[in-house]
């Protein structure tokens, strides 16, 4: 079995600025999703609910070591904090930083264009820059990481829309699996943007009410924003560096089926799961539960549902953390891939939040309650992204 | 791995039937902006779709879906990788444009999906139902050294898999002014052709589309390691490519072939100069930015470049440096922002 190990975990999200918050919320049913329409009833930008972490630019600019505020997107910043979190978690030095041995791959959708209206000026407008001008690239943020760390190993920065971030984790896992690195540091960040809300807005995704994952009555999805990054190892190297488990099988497929919806009948999932459970040399009766993609969109939850309907034994646990975070696109595998790994670790499945009547297909249906089982061993996390792209993670506890 | 298929369509006649064996008339340009040269793409993808689409939507998906009807063996590549800095950001701009003129109204989503970069191999995908592994970089000039590791990657778990990578970059207003108001643009006006022996700052932009079809079993060009490094501190970068050429045990002296991202910006010529006159002083060196011109993703033009007179196709211009040797062996070398360095290694 492949075995490549998480060392150390940064994660900022809107239920929680640690690792630690983030448990606490996750344990309590305590969601990050907050109606800001009904404070602010004049700025139509933000009509819907949104996971939004309760701290300003210049707030999360503050806690970047060594960041010169001018032209720091919040972007930048949110990758800035949960990096420094999860290299100070797994106590990364800076010569291993500094190593060609080391990789840093991120993932992001949106980048430095969360400076929608800087961005829209300086393409049409502007005679004289914005303090954004080199900013809005999608790999702005990792090169300002790999700059002020001086890191020389291999970095990317992927984009397949919401599943982004998680192949960011299989691409990292796949450089140590190969041997061409000793240390990845892999995940992803996003932040809500004018941008992104009125895209999903246009595509007719977005709710106005906080969504209802696996609900029959279902009415879409919230943004939200986050960052989070992993520092994986190889498990050949010291048992003491297996902090939080193991990522033991991935896969990527596309279901080719339609820009921005999937096939109803899983097909397309199925394939991209069963290649993961392949990868990872287990059977799906192994895994203790599964983090879904989970949007709360109908297309979204019916095909997933259907597809881990027919891979999976009856009464498999399923339920989607989007109910607590919002939709974090480029962010999104990675924070629910440290959500796996935490309830892995403490024996738990999360209630998926809002539900009130639960969609069912054959014998399997959402998780409505705190589920505590020190059996379970393995965990799945899909990621699904526009345009066809699927991304299934198998996640291993910490032995 | 070997590049055993390839297609590309660029501001000059590349795009023609049996490319290596034809002479083209070189296209320049005196406006600063070197476009791409389209064929028509109707026989590729329904009138329909092509409407709605991009140009680096329909650049990227045309050429892709074209090098798949030149070679239907990679029909069902085992995977489509793309690499772009910012593909539909015309798209983008104009969804910008939705939200600032229709600020509350129904805007039409479009634009937006078309403006994910991930659009490109998605499309191809869903073109070819294709349902293998798909990747999209988007990591500034690096995204297609780094789709070259991700392929090398998956052949090392699959040796008999057959891989679409492709390289996709666009003009459009936008993106052209804000590379203008960046300072990246030569501020006269030049022939496009004489951009490499420019004497001022500044370059000018380019845009197009690159398709290789790679496998490990076939006749092709060798791809023997490609790597990236963010530095524009001179020793730094001299080391790094020292240490690339001593990682893959050859010397320099075995190189017998430059191609080199020279790109008329007088104040971009340190590193370049250094590989051509200090590291390997005796080699053939060719450039390419003079024929394709600037933006994120052209080394993978000058990598099609290289592989080309590699299989013996005649320059398009006469080299930067003639050292009458054979073009086996070539290190291709680019910068962008003065900061972004790529190498690639490939062998006949």
């Amino acid at each position: 079995m492949n075995s490549i190990v998480v060392s150390g975990i940064g994660v900022i999200t809107a239920i929680g600025n640690t690792i630690a918050e983030n448990i606490h919320a996750l344990e309590n049913g305590k969601t990050g999703i907050i109606n800001r329409a009904a404070k602010n009833q004049n700025d139509k930008t933000i009509q819907f609910p949104l996971g939004k972490i309760d701290l300003t630019n210049e707030e999360l600019i503050a806690q970047c070591e060594g960041y010169d505020p001018t032209g720091t997107t919040r972007t930048d910043a949110l990758s800035k904090v949960a990096f420094q979190d999860a290299i100070r978690d797994a106590g990364l030095t800076a010569s291993e930083l500094k190593s060609p041995r080391t990789a840093f791959i991120s993932a992001s959708t949106v980048g430095g264009m969360s400076r929608t209206m800087e961005l829209y000026e300086d393409a049409t407008t502007n005679d004289i820059p914005s303090e954004f001008i080199n900013s809005y690239s999608a790999s702005v943020h990792l090169h300002k990481i790999v700059n002020y760390y001086n890191m020389t190993g291999p970095t990317s920065v992927i984009n397949t829309a919401c599943s982004s971030s998680a192949n960011a984790i299989m691409l990292g896992a796949k450089m140590l699996e190969q041997d061409k690195v000793d240390i990845a540091i892999v995940g992803g960040v996003d932040c809500i943007s004018r941008f992104t809300i009125r895209g999903f807005d246009a595509l007719g995704i977005l709710t106005k009410n906080r969504c209802k994952p696996f609900d029959i009555n279902r009415e879409g999805l919230n943004l939200g924003e986050a960052a989070s990054y992993l520092v994986l190892r190889k498990s050949t190297q010291s048992r003491s560096q297996n902090k939080y488990g193991s990522i033991v099988g991935w896969a990527n497929t596309n279901d080719s089926f339609h820009s921005s919806a999937l096939n109803e009948d899983g097909s397309g999932i199925m394939n991209c799961i069963n290649k993961a459970i392949q990868i990872a040399k287990i059977s799906t009766d192994d895994i203790g539960f599964i983090n879904a993609h989970g949007t709360g969109t109908v297309n979204n939850d019916l095909a997933e549902l259907t597809a881990v309907s027919k891979l999976f034994k009856p009464g498999t646990p399923i339920y989607s953390s989007k109910s607590y975070t919002g939709h974090t696109l480029g962010a999104a595998g990675a924070i629910e891939c440290v959500f796996s790994l935490i309830g892995l670790n403490k024996g738990q499945v999360y209630p998926s939040l809002n539900v009130e009547k639960p969609l069912k297909v054959k014998s399997l249906q959402v998780n409505q309650v705190l589920l505590e089982s020190k059996d379970v061993k393995y965990a799945l996390s899909n990621s699904f992204g526009f345009n066809g792209n699927c991304t299934s993670l198998i996640i291993a506890k910490k032995e | 791995m070997k590049v055993v298929a390839s297609y590309i369509v660029s501001p000059q006649e590349t795009h023609i039937d049996d490319v290596e064996n034809k002479e083209i008339e070189l296209r320049n340009c005196s406006t600063n902006s070197l476009e791409v040269i389209e064929p028509s793409w109707r026989d590729y993808i329904p009138m329909n779709q092509l409407r709605r689409m991009g140009k680096a939507v329909r650049i990227g998906t045309g050429a892709g879906l074209k090098l798949i009807k030149k070679h239907p063996k990679f029909e069902n590549s085992d995977a489509i990788i793309l690499t772009t800095s910012n593909g539909g950001l015309e798209d983008c701009i104009k969804f910008l444009k939705q939200i600032v003129f229709f600020g509350e109204g129904a805007l039409t989503p479009t634009n937006f999906v078309q403006s994910t970069p991930n659009a490109i191999a998605g499309n191809i995908a869903m073109a070819t139902s294709n349902q293998a592994y798909n990747m999209t970089h988007v990591n500034g000039s690096f995204s297609f050294a780094d789709g070259l590791r991700d392929a090398g990657f998956f052949i090392n778990d699959q040796p008999e898999a057959k891989i679409l990578l492709g390289s996709v970059e666009e003009i459009s207003d936008y993106n052209y002014r804000i590379n203008e108001l960046r300072g990246d643009y030569k501020t006269e006006k030049i022939n496009s052709l004489d951009l490499i022996s420019s004497n001022t700052k500044g370059t000018i932009c380019g845009e197009g589309a690159a398709f290789f079809g790679l496998s490990n079993n076939e006749d092709g060009i060798e791809i023997i390691d490609a790597a990236t490094l963010l530095s524009a501190e001179p020793n730094q970068i001299k080391k790094f490519i020292n240490g690339f050429l001593s990682e893959n045990k050859i010397e320099p002296k075995e190189i017998d072939t430059l191609m080199l991202g020279y790109n008329g910006d007088v104040s971009n010529r340190e590193m370049y100069d250094y590989a051509k006159d200090a590291l390997i002083p005796e080699s053939n060196v060719f450039t390419f930015k003079e024929l394709f011109g600037e933006h994120p993703s052209v080394i993978s033009m000058g990598f099609w470049y290289a592989t080309m007179l590699q299989k013996g196709m005649s320059p398009y211009r006469e080299p930067l440096r003639d050292a009458n040797k054979k073009i086996d062996t070539v290190l291709i070398f680019n910068q962008y922002n003065r900061n972004e360095n790529s190498l690639v290694l490939i062998k006949k």
